[in-house]
């Protein structure tokens, strides 16, 4: 009896070892792979816009083409910081009622992707001195945090193993 | 086998298997990690170099001249590598240490580009100071802490720097052999294995470059522009040498041949548009033929001085103006800025309203107010009324500098299109290209059939077509009507756009490649110039660009090697359409109101009210955004000038800080019912500001004066004929520079004697001569521009037109009586 219960024991201790284990650091190598590929996705991604000042539809499909490719569904999350213009520069302001003192304004994702396809040649033009930042996190659940959900499990759904972020500042002003 | 022995088996199988896997995977993770760390401080490193740029040239005054332009060029360049190392975890003193992995650095700037990279230079001799020393420099004296040292000759062209002198040493006896080369800067020589030549523990230095031992140095080269030189191999007609830039300015310099025993030099700089929307006239109704006898500095100062001008584009009046005197335009911007400034310390120092009114007639009087009424009677009003009067001067020097860059464009493009273009005497086709910024190219005939040259050296130019592609065809194919950047550009299409653009290119990538293969002479790895996509190269080449190439950097797995590209549309080098800013005139300095770009819709909500027709239009003042951005105070194209903008309006929220805005519809150039333009006063503001940014702009390499001359007489040379003609008649012939020699009547008591011409011909710059004088003479003979007279000019003519002393030039004679030719030389400065 206790021969069988110590022979079962060790069958599924062998199972785990011989199976879960190498699938579990295969699939979190897979992740890995992924991490990379977005990651240098998204810096060429926003180093490129910030440098010609613009967000062009041609490099927003190539990213999306790129990281789709690892197999994973993606959350992309853009942000631009519009620079506000109307600096008080001059102490001869008459008004007290002046709006703008050096400030940023965001406009996201959903805005910048309307304007991208409502303009003619498919761009977001940003200007010199703006801020952009682009953030991507995985939105399914890849294989390896759905081996490890097996043993253990992260409370909260805003989980995931893939991220990325980049971000910088503006370089030229960008136009139509 | 047990199954615990398999598991125990295939766990030592697996286990090593992964841990290779993982940290494989980790180091390619960190490879790619690093790359865009790198990727990122190259960059960061790059946009801070731009930005001192761009500062620089904002701040320093004439920073457009070229010197003062490599000055700043260096100082972007020191920026770049101090972020470069201090983003690389190193002082920001390490730049030596981070050089080698900077194979280049490229500068695009409006008319050419500087490449900062290693060469290789000689090695200068110098003393503990650091300050060169030459052949012949001795120096010795008692005091222990200066230096001893003295520069001796030893034999065959080499010198020796001896340094323990004894304090009774006399200064060196110079022998024949340093005579020859005193004073020469030396540098270190070397052997025939090419090492440090050496006679025992001496190095030994040499005057000479070629026997110089040269070492890589990262230095900036010199200037290239971007040029061409185009010869004319079938007929010989001309050898001309093109100065591309970013936009459509150009100067041509070189020799025509008309005949090919004639030469006239040609020395033109000028914008390009496309004149055949554009009428120019003196009134709206005279003769367009008029402006035709102007040469390009006759129109400017027609038109500076006051004359009345009249520009048309697409049958829109754009500017006309009369009794516009731009000096003393000037000179009331300057008293109207002194003025508000007393007012604001008078307004300071007074509190009260009651002050004011009784203290009025002595600030009147201490600001010397010349406008004042009784509703102006306290210090806002001054102030305000000035504001005013300075907005409406700036509006007259904005006209003033657009209706100067029509009238200029407009006879430099006839001017080119009359010779070089299709059709012209000097018609230039593709192929007729020698050179791109000093490189040689090479022609192969592999199409002799068609009598082809097809070129050999490089990819870019196929010549294959050439023979049809004249450089100088301006138009494309575009629809003017759809256009957004106005009917006067060129278009991008054209001929003579990509012509430019290929020859930009061909010499920058030439020019790289060069520097690249130097720097991989050096280099531990074999580094070749990565190649720069088509789209990268149209950033390259549409604003002044700064390219940084790096390599070499461990990388994990790999080597590192990218480059980065930053545009710069702020700054004193170039205009750009897009980054031109608008402002109602009556509105401009308002703290309430907004500015604009050009085709913003909220910028119709500054028109006048109803209907926007020809006779109700609307006044519109511009600036650019790098006045904004560097709160420029100083316009350093004109030295006494301000900017007069104070940065009170505020930016436009659609346009300006978002940028991403519907705009009007249909575009500022939009005819709705297919004759009159929707919009006049736009279309009138776009055109007049960028031709006051345009004619405003410091131009580095711009001839100052436009000419074209021809040497028809010369005494000392194969031209002392004194029959030979003039190619072109009087009528084209703006002056005429002729020297007199052997002026001597000292018969008579009087220091100088009268030159003089017939007033119909035209008048003398200095209307006398000294009478007792051997030497040259340079007088110009300015000709009358109404004068319509075919009559072309040779020595004889000008013997019989000009008097000296009342006497023709023909009858002159010399002290003893016998006849002389006192001219001696005869250059004339052809209109155009």
């Amino acid at each position: 009896m206790s021969d069988t219960l110590i022979t079962m024991i060790a069958i599924l201790l062998a199972a785990i070892l011989m199976f879960i284990f190498p699938l579990l650091s295969i699939s979190e190598r897979s992740d890995d792979i992924s991490q990379l590929s977005v990651q240098t996705a998204v810096t060429e991604f926003v180093d490129n816009s910030r440098s010609i000042g613009k967000i062009t539809m041609d490099n927003y499909d190539k990213l999306l083409a790129t990281i789709q490719a690892t197999g994973n569904s993606y959350d992309v999350e853009m942000e631009v910081k519009v620079l506000d213009e109307n600096v008080g520069k001059k102490s001869a302001w008459i008004q007290g009622t002046v709006i703008g003192e050096n400030v940023y304004y965001s406009v996201f994702t959903t805005q910048i992707i309307d304007t991208i396809t409502k303009s003619p040649n498919g761009v977001y033009v940003m200007k010199e001195g703006d801020i952009f930042s682009v953030s991507i996190k995985n939105t399914n659940k890849t294989m390896s945090q759905t081996i490890r959900g097996v043993f253990y499990s992260i409370a909260g759904g805003d989980v995931y193993s893939i991220a990325a972020q980049h971000s910088g500042v503006v370089t030229a002003n960008g136009s139509n | 086998m047990k199954l615990q022995s398999f598991c125990i088996v295939f766990a030592l199988i697996i286990i090593p298997i992964l841990l290779v896997l993982t940290y494989y995977i980790q180091l390619q993770v960190d490879t790619v990690t690093l790359q865009t760390e790198y990727d990122t401080k190259l960059l960061d490193a790059t946009y801070d170099a731009m930005s001192s740029f761009e500062i620089n040239t904002a701040n320093e005054d004439l920073s457009s001249v070229s010197d003062a332009l490599r000055t700043i060029i260096e100082a972007s360049n020191n920026v770049f590598f101090n972020t470069l190392s201090t983003n690389l975890g190193m002082s920001n003193a390490s730049k030596s240490y981070v050089e080698p992995y900077v194979p280049s650095i490229l500068y695009a700037l409006y008319d050419g580009y500087y490449i900062y990279a290693p060469t290789k230079v000689p090695e200068i001799l110098t003393n503990d100071k650091g300050v060169a020393l030459a052949v012949g420099d001795y120096q010795n004296s008692s005091n222990p802490d200066e230096e001893k040292y003295k520069v001796v000759f030893k034999e065959d062209g080499y010198y020796k720097l001896i340094k323990d002198l004894p304090t009774d040493d006399v200064p060196m006896v110079y022998n024949d052999d340093i005579g020859t080369d005193y004073g020469q800067i030396l540098y270190t020589a070397k052997d025939d294995s090419g090492k440090t030549k050496m006679d025992g523990s001496d190095i030994l230095y040499t005057p000479d470059p070629d026997k110089a031992l040269l070492k890589t140095k990262n230095v900036l080269k010199t200037y290239m522009p971007y040029s061409a030189r185009y010869k004319d191999k079938e007929n010989g007609k001309y050898d001309i040498n093109v100065t591309y830039t970013l936009d459509n300015y150009i100067t041509i310099e070189g020799c025509l041949y008309p005949p090919t025993d004639r030469t006239i030099y040609v020395t033109k700089s000028g914008y390009l548009i496309n004149t055949s929307n554009v009428k120019i006239r003196r009134k709206k109704d005279d003769d367009t033929a008029i402006i035709d006898n102007y040469s390009e500095s006759g129109i400017q100062k027609y038109i500076e001085d006051g004359g009345e001008i009249y520009v048309e584009i697409d049958s829109l009046e754009i500017v006309h103006i009369s009794g516009l005197n731009k000096k003393a335009i000037d000179d009331e911007l300057v008293f109207l800025k002194n003025q508000i400034e007393d007012a604001q310390i008078i307004k300071n120092q007074i509190k009260d309203a009651q002050q004011i009114n009784d203290k009025y007639s002595e600030i009147a009087e201490k600001i010397n107010l010349k406008f004042h009424t009784s509703a102006e009677s306290n210090g806002d009003s001054i102030i305000s009324v000035c504001n005013s009067l300075i907005t409406d001067r700036q509006y007259k020097l904005s006209q003033i500098s657009s209706a100067v860059y029509y009238c200029k464009a407009y006879l430099f493009t006839n001017w080119v299109i009359d010779n070089f273009g299709r059709g012209g005497a000097y018609v230039v086709h593709e192929n007729n290209i020698q050179e791109i910024s000093g490189i040689p190219l090479e022609f192969e005939n592999n199409d002799a059939a068609n009598n082809n040259s097809i070129i050999s050296t490089n990819g870019i130019f196929d010549f294959s077509k050439s023979e049809d592609v004249c450089v100088f065809d301006l138009k494309g194919s575009s629809q003017t009507q759809d256009r957004k950047i106005g009917v006067t550009e060129i278009d991008e299409d054209s001929a003579f756009y990509t012509h430019k653009l290929n020859v930009i290119r061909n010499s920058m990538q030439y020019n790289l490649n060069l520097a690249m293969t130097a720097y991989s002479e050096n280099a531990t790895i074999d580094y070749a110039m990565p190649i720069i996509s088509d789209s990268e190269w149209e950033d390259i080449l549409s604003n002044p660009t700064i390219v940084a190439f790096m390599q070499g950097f461990n990388c994990g797995l790999k080597t590192y090697n990218n480059y980065v590209i930053v545009s710069s549309t702020n700054n004193e080098i170039s205009v750009s359409p897009n980054n031109i800013y608008y402002v109602k005139k009556d509105l401009f300095n308002d703290e309430n109101s907004e500015y604009h770009k050009i085709n913003c819709e909220h910028i119709l909500d500054q028109l006048n009210s109803n209907p926007d027709n020809i006779g109700n239009m609307t006044d519109f003042i511009s600036f650019t955004s790098k006045e904004i951005k560097y709160d420029k105070i100083f316009n350093k194209s004109k030295s006494n000038s301000y900017y007069w903008y104070d940065h009170k309006n505020l930016a436009c929220y659609y346009c300006i800080n978002d940028g991403n805005y519907d705009g009007i519809a249909g575009g500022i150039f939009n005819k709705t019912n297919g004759s009159d333009y929707d919009y006049p006063s736009l279309v009138r503001a776009y055109y007049m500001s960028l031709a006051k940014e345009r004619n405003d702009l410091y131009k580095p390499n711009a001839v100052t004066n436009n000419i074209e001359t021809e040497v028809v007489y010369d005494n000392n040379t194969d031209h002392a004929d004194v029959n030979r003609s003039s190619y072109k008649a009087l009528k084209d012939i703006d002056y005429i520079e002729i020297v007199f020699k052997d002026i001597k009547i000292n018969t008579l008591e009087v220091a100088t004697v009268p030159i003089s011409v017939d007033e119909n011909i035209g008048t003398f710059n200095t209307n006398s001569l000294n009478a007792n004088d051997s030497r040259n003479q340079t007088r110009i003979l300015n000709i009358n521009s109404n004068i319509g007279s075919n009559t072309k000019v040779n020595c004889e003519y000008l013997k019989k037109e000009i008097s000296i002393n009342g006497v023709e030039v023909k009858n002159f004679k010399d002290n003893n009586n016998n006849p002389i030719n006192p001219i001696k030389y005869i250059k004339v400065f052809y209109k155009k």
